[in-house]
């Protein structure tokens, strides 16, 4: 049955562990438009939900550096961080082992691989979840894209990679949402968080809302860091959803910059064709 | 655990009543466990086990090719070996079984880097004619791919069972 | 390799209970199984955020242990600009500013 579902959020610790201290209006905002994704998630009836997240050395260090790295445990568990500095309680979350199996199977055909039968989410993944599986009943399969300890991989590849996956969906018969998961501008864990390059974020949404691969592509990591701040390089988990859904455009449900949440909160859900 | 594998013989019917049941993720997993201890490595018609299959011969190669371009673009003088076995079952019972035919097969199309012939091999022939380790054949094939075009001379090939595989040793000439 | 080390330490406290319990009850000799330069065990002994952000511990890393060792969001966001006052700008890895590069 396929793909079934495909977006992007922002997973930026901040959203959930210091709550509190953003703007009530923007930060409801945002809240809201993660509720109707989590709504249109559950419309959509996945059986699985794969998350295409950049770690942050939770469980990925430079002695083993996956360049993407595909989840195929039975059962995951998170936040790895503290509970109460993220505002999220630890639970473990269901995966789907012998879909996983397939999905990465498929995938090595174009795309190399590594995968890991044992797994703690960050904050990269936890944050989406607690919004959009808040049950945390729903069986998840994490990607990671090295987005944090250069050499990256190429945007091309991002982009490959999110188009092997779809290929490897099409070819099963579950009910497989998708989403992207990272920041577009910004420069958390510095002395300039909060920064957010909002003119340069909306730009790049605009790229990736009609799947412009050329533009997409075009982005070089010495302009992203510049403009997107060192956690800019998050932009390949978002190219991964657009290759997952060439050809499709998408719309933007929320963009508001929250200084503390250190990113433009964004939701954009994409039109599956 | 262990389960009885006496063949038997006679009519369907006389076997009386008889059930299936799945074990795998379940109480009975044991089960699956023991008859995978007992037929593993033996007569088992493919490879067993959770692990995905390895990367395909094609991306094996294609990374040689892309190791020798990255190799061009620099102004260093790089040397590259692939090492592995080809055919061999160490750490396991068979350790010391040795299929020279099928090695040495295998070295001709290296030798000859032919392409075609080197990626049609497929996992459940290598691990029936190469064993469990030859999957490590894939180290090879990536010295093909970075060696395009390029044929090698085998300067050894010497079965010694005690070091569990053929001993080998061949170079390819760089064009 | 030695900021490689202390960066290593911090992803092990960070990611492992057992880890954080041995920096509890035996930190020195947590650290001598590291590594690490007097100046890098110096500044994961005090600690001094500032430093290890300068010397390029990267923040994803770095944000954690803070937190760990009881830095609120502010004071440590406080202790990377002090960090930089006194030390000057951040020497390697993602973190140098663009200006300094």
């Amino acid at each position: 049955m396929a793909l079934v579902f495909a977006g992007v959020c922002s997973h930026a610790p901040g959203i959930t562990g210091r709550a509190e201290r953003a703007d009530p209006q923007a930060r409801d905002a945002f809240y809201a438009a993660m509720g109707r994704m989590r709504d249109a998630i559950e419309a959509s009836r996945p059986d699985v939900l794969v998350v295409i997240a950049a770690e942050h050395f939770a469980n990925f260090f430079m002695n083993n550096m996956p360049a993407i790295c595909v989840g195929m445990a039975e059962h995951y568990e998170g936040p790895i961080e503290d509970e109460k500095w993220l505002g999220i309680a630890r639970h473990r979350i269901p995966g789907n082992k012998s879909l996983s199996r397939e999905l990465i199977q498929e995938v090595m055909n174009d795309i190399d691989l590594a995968y890991a039968e044992e797994w703690k989410f960050d904050h990269g993944i936890m944050v989406p979840l607690h919004f959009l599986t808040p049950r945390y009943d729903l069986p998840v399969i994490p990607v990671n894209v090295n987005c944090q300890g250069p050499p990256l991989i190429p945007l091309k590849r991002a982009y490959e990679f999110g188009r092997a996956l779809r290929r490897a969906c099409e070819a099963r018969p579950e009910r497989i949402a998708v989403i992207g998961t990272g920041g577009i501008s910004h420069w958390p864990a510095t002395p300039d968080s909060g920064r957010i390059n909002e003119v340069w974020d909306r730009e790049f949404l605009e790229n990736l809302l009609h799947n412009r691969r050329e533009a997409l592509l075009a982005y070089r990591d010495e302009d992203v860091w510049r403009e997107g701040g060192q956690e800019g390089f998050e932009i390949r988990t978002f190219i991964a959803v657009a290759g997952a859904t060439e050809g499709c455009a998408g719309e933007l449900w929320c963009y508001v910059p929250i200084p503390i949440f250190a990113v433009g909160c964004t939701v954009a859900v994409m039109r599956l064709s | 655990m262990s389960s009885e594998c006496t063949p038997i013989s006679g009519k369907l019917r006389e076997l009386g009543t008889w059930s299936s049941q799945q074990v795998r993720r379940t109480g009975g997993e044991r089960c699956f466990n023991g008859l995978l201890e007992q037929h593993h490595y033996l007569d088992y018609s493919q490879p067993v086990g959770e692990q995905p299959k390895f990367i395909p011969l094609k991306r094996a190669y294609e990374f040689g090719r892309a190791l020798r371009r990255a190799c061009e673009a620099r102004p260093e003088r790089i040397a590259v070996i692939g090492t592995g076995g080809i055919s061999h079952w160490p750490a396991t019972p068979d350790s010391g079984r040795i299929n020279e035919v099928w090695d040495r097969e295998f070295l001709e199309n290296l030798l000859h880097n032919r392409r075609e012939a080197l990626l049609a091999y497929r996992d459940e022939d290598v691990w029936r004619e190469g064993g469990q380790e030859g999957f490590e054949i894939r180290t090879f094939i990536a010295v093909a791919g970075a060696t395009e075009g390029c044929a090698g001379e085998l300067w050894c090939y010497v079965p010694i069972p005690i070091f569990a595989v053929g001993c080998t040793v061949a170079v390819m000439r760089l064009s | 390799m030695s900021l490689y080390y202390t960066q290593k330490l911090l992803y092990q406290i960070n990611r492992d209970p057992a880890t954080r319990r041995r920096l509890e009850e035996d930190f020195e000799g947590l650290l001598a199984e590291y590594e690490l330069t007097q100046k890098e065990r110096a500044a994961l002994r005090k600690p001094d955020i500032g430093l290890l952000y300068v010397m390029g511990v990267n923040g994803q890393i770095l944000m954690h242990y803070a937190a760990l060792r009881g830095y609120e969001w502010n004071a440590y966001l406080e202790a990377m600009r002090e960090g930089e006052r006194s030390y000057g700008p951040v020497r390697t890895g993602l973190y140098t500013r663009a200006d300094s590069r």
